[in-house]
């Protein structure tokens, strides 16, 4: 469903994406990890162009992300993005968040996008914090609110950055219930993080990246029993340790 | 008539008018600027100090003089202040060009107070860790703010400072309802005589804007030279 | 000295308020407050527009935009208020009157000032915004007017406030034209009463102070509102 052709991005004289090479088939779910400044969010942020790349090619569904006339608004609303940061839009209600886009790129009426809105909300387990602001919202909520946001674009791939690393401990496990039962529900998903237990539990497969190369892709079984590239051996090696 | 002759700037009688407004517009401004800046630090200074009455009289000055416009306080200085003088004060005023000075008098205040908040909200760009720190190094009360605090505040207040030296810049044309003669009076008075308005005004257009853009220059060059360095 | 500017408010309060309507064109303070909150609200579509393209991807629209911004603040009101004046009726051949050219000057001035506001309002508000947006299909007009401006204008709301002040202050420099403006009152009164120069501006200085100092205390608890309910995303 997406695929990765020999990617490369440069920012000034730094090398940020290496040749990167790699195809997430429709229904699997891929866990990329890797030390910090390995490329894994740039990588992530490229599949819906937030970041442009300077070689190579992307495709999701067989079509050229980046040839002429695609048009960018298109290829972002059939992709679920959530952020690190979650960036809510803090003057509209958590209903209000997740009607806008369906509402005004014209997928929905008013009310159909109400009904879905409260249903995915319903699906996050924050029905009953409709009405609420995200001020009013801790930060586990607010991350669920920004899941069900972009669920509500009724995307066919949900890509996520990084999506409990501003989280207190205590309410990472909320946010990653939510991501669990959207890949057993069958969502197509990159996700990358740092927790490894998720990725044992729900990757389809492993990316491990440093240094903007992707240096191993396993099975979680393959991947976290034995390494076989020694950066990944030495990443898993140092997680051990804390 | 053509449209724009601009011999009449080069030379003749509308150019020496032009020149002499010129000229005291420039005085105004370094002469209001001389007055403005001790009282806004003065100000300042109230207004961030600890004893609360002197603080309370910071702001009032602040507020009041900040409230109204400019132009109310020539009309104030020079029609209304004259007649709380005594005799003796107000022949000595108006022998020695009451319009200068009462122009004077009212930019300096007024330019004097903006000055006081930018200089004021330099001083509380500086996180109070900072004379914390510098207090637990041994460093006396002085010692902290004149070390630690009032480079750092200056530093912050400079580029402000300079803007509000630009808008004292603009402000003394104002001075020209009290009939200071002043660029933007000659202008006038030169449209009056001769009905060249167009170059009497593109003389003071480049003549604003050139004072305006090379203080802008300045503070944008100390901004480079001086960056604040967040602490 | 009170006795005496509580009786100049008694005979003079209307003219004071109203200047000679309603056997004149409106005047006084009246004719200032009106003045300032209609350029405002003019100002406001056009401040806009130059605010976005201020912050504008395309340079085309960016850099012309900066220029005129940077022109008309370089510059003295009042130079703006003669140009105005004196060409307006020779280059359109409409004669213009004081009140008009007032407005048309300071919907300029507005508008620039305005811009500045917007534009730092953009700019300080989280990149995480604009980028969930379009994240979401929205196109950059739609992400601009959905998310971005609904956020800068409520977070911006006190510094147009306090720009309604400088308006208000700024229709002082229409006496230099002759506008009728509450200022313009005031030496008329003086004129007419003569002895009693230092109560008339002191009652002046003092109607100024109350509207302006009332406006900015108001932009003063908008920002503490703001703050205590933060509408902006960590």
């Amino acid at each position: 469903m997406i695929a990765l052709d020999k990617v490369n991005k440069w920012y000034g004289a730094y090398h940020a994406l290496v040749d990167v090479t790699g195809q997430v088939a429709r229904n699997e779910v891929v866990v990329v990890c890797g030390p910090s400044g390995s490329g894994k969010s740039t990588l992530i942020r490229t599949l819906n162009r937030l970041e442009e790349i300077d070689g190579g090619r992307i495709a999701i569904d067989g079509g050229d992300i980046h040839a002429k006339g695609v048009d960018v608004n298109a290829l972002r609303a059939g992709i679920g993005f959530v952020f690190q940061s979650f960036n809510l839009f803090p003057h509209l209600t958590a209903l209000e968040n997740c009607m806008l886009a369906p509402v005004q790129l014209k997928r929905a009426t008013k009310r159909e996008a109400r009904e879905q809105a409260l249903a995915l909300l319903d699906q996050v387990g924050l029905a009953h914090k409709a009405d609420a602001y995200p001020n009013a919202l801790s930060g586990g909520q607010q991350q669920r609110v920004a899941i069900a946001r972009a669920l509500a674009m009724r995307p066919p791939i949900m890509l996520f950055d990084e999506p409990t690393s501003a989280l207190d401990p205590e309410m990472v496990g909320e946010v990653l219930g939510v991501m669990r039962s959207l890949a057993q529900g069958g969502m197509t998903m990159v996700c990358v993080t740092h927790e490894m237990g998720f990725a044992r539990d729900v990757a389809d497969r492993i990316w491990f990246m440093a240094e903007g190369k992707i240096l191993e892709k396993a099975t979680p079984e393959g991947f976290f029993t034995q390494p076989q590239h020694p950066r990944a051996q030495q990443f898993l090696a140092d997680r051990r340790r804390d | 008539m053509q449209f724009f002759d601009p011999t009449i700037l080069q030379s003749g009688q509308y150019h020496d008018w032009l020149l002499q407004g010129l000229i005291l517009s420039l005085q105004l401004t370094v002469i209001s600027f001389a007055f403005a800046l001790p009282f806004g630090a003065l100000v300042a200074v109230m207004r961030t100090s600890s004893f609360a009455p002197l603080r309370a009289l910071g702001a009032t000055l602040v507020e009041t003089i900040r409230n109204v416009p400019l132009l109310a306080h020539l009309l104030f200085w020079y029609f209304a202040f004259p007649e709380l003088l005594p005799d003796a004060a107000r022949e000595l005023l108006y022998a020695n060009n009451p319009e200068a000075v009462c122009a004077v008098v009212a930019l300096s205040l007024y330019s004097g107070v903006h000055m006081a908040e930018d200089i004021r909200s330099g001083i509380r760009a500086v996180p109070a860790t900072q004379l914390e720190a510098a207090r637990s190094l041994g460093l006396g009360r002085v010692a902290s703010v004149r070390l630690v605090l009032l480079p750092q505040a200056l530093r912050a207040s400079v580029p402000p400072l300079l803007s509000q030296t630009v808008n004292l810049w603009k402000d003394t044309s104002v001075a020209t309802v009290i009939g200071a003669a002043e660029m933007m009076y000659q202008a006038a008075r030169v449209e009056t005589a001769s009905f060249r308005s167009v170059e009497a005004f593109t003389f003071a257009t480049l003549a604003y804007l050139t004072v305006s853009l090379l203080i802008a220059l300045a503070a944008h060059l100390y901004g480079r030279r001086y960056p604040v360095r967040p602490a | 000295m009170l006795t005496s500017m509580l009786e100049l408010i008694d005979t003079y309060w209307l003219y004071f308020l109203v200047g000679q309507y309603p056997d004149g064109p409106l005047g006084g303070l009246v004719l200032t407050v009106l003045l300032s909150g209609a350029a405002l609200v003019l100002a406001l579509p056009l401040g806009l527009m130059l605010g976005i393209a201020r912050v504008s991807p395309y340079r085309a629209l960016r850099w012309p935009t900066s220029v005129l911004v940077q022109l008309v603040r370089a510059v003295p009101l009042l130079l703006v208020l003669f140009w105005v004046y004196f060409f307006l009726p020779a280059v359109t051949g409409v004669k213009t009157g004081q009140a008009s050219t007032m407005l048309i000057v300071l919907v300029i001035f507005d508008s620039v000032y305005l811009a500045e506001i917007v534009a730092a309002g953009i700019r300080a508000l989280p990149q995480g915004q604009f980028e969930s947006a379009r994240s979401l299909g929205l196109s950059y007009g739609q992400a601009l007017r959905r998310v971005v401006l609904p956020q800068t204008l409520r977070n911006g709301l006190p510094s147009i406030v306090s720009q309604l002040v400088s308006t208000i202050k700024a229709t002082s420099l229409g006496y230099i034209i002759g506008l009728s403006e509450v200022s313009f009152i005031a030496t008329q009164i003086n004129t007419l009463v003569f002895t009693q120069a230092v109560q008339v501006y002191l009652i002046l200085a003092l109607t100024y102070f109350i509207l302006c100092f009332g406006l900015s205390r108001l932009a003063f608890l908008l920002e503490r509102r703001l703050q205590r309910r933060p509408a902006q995303a960590s």
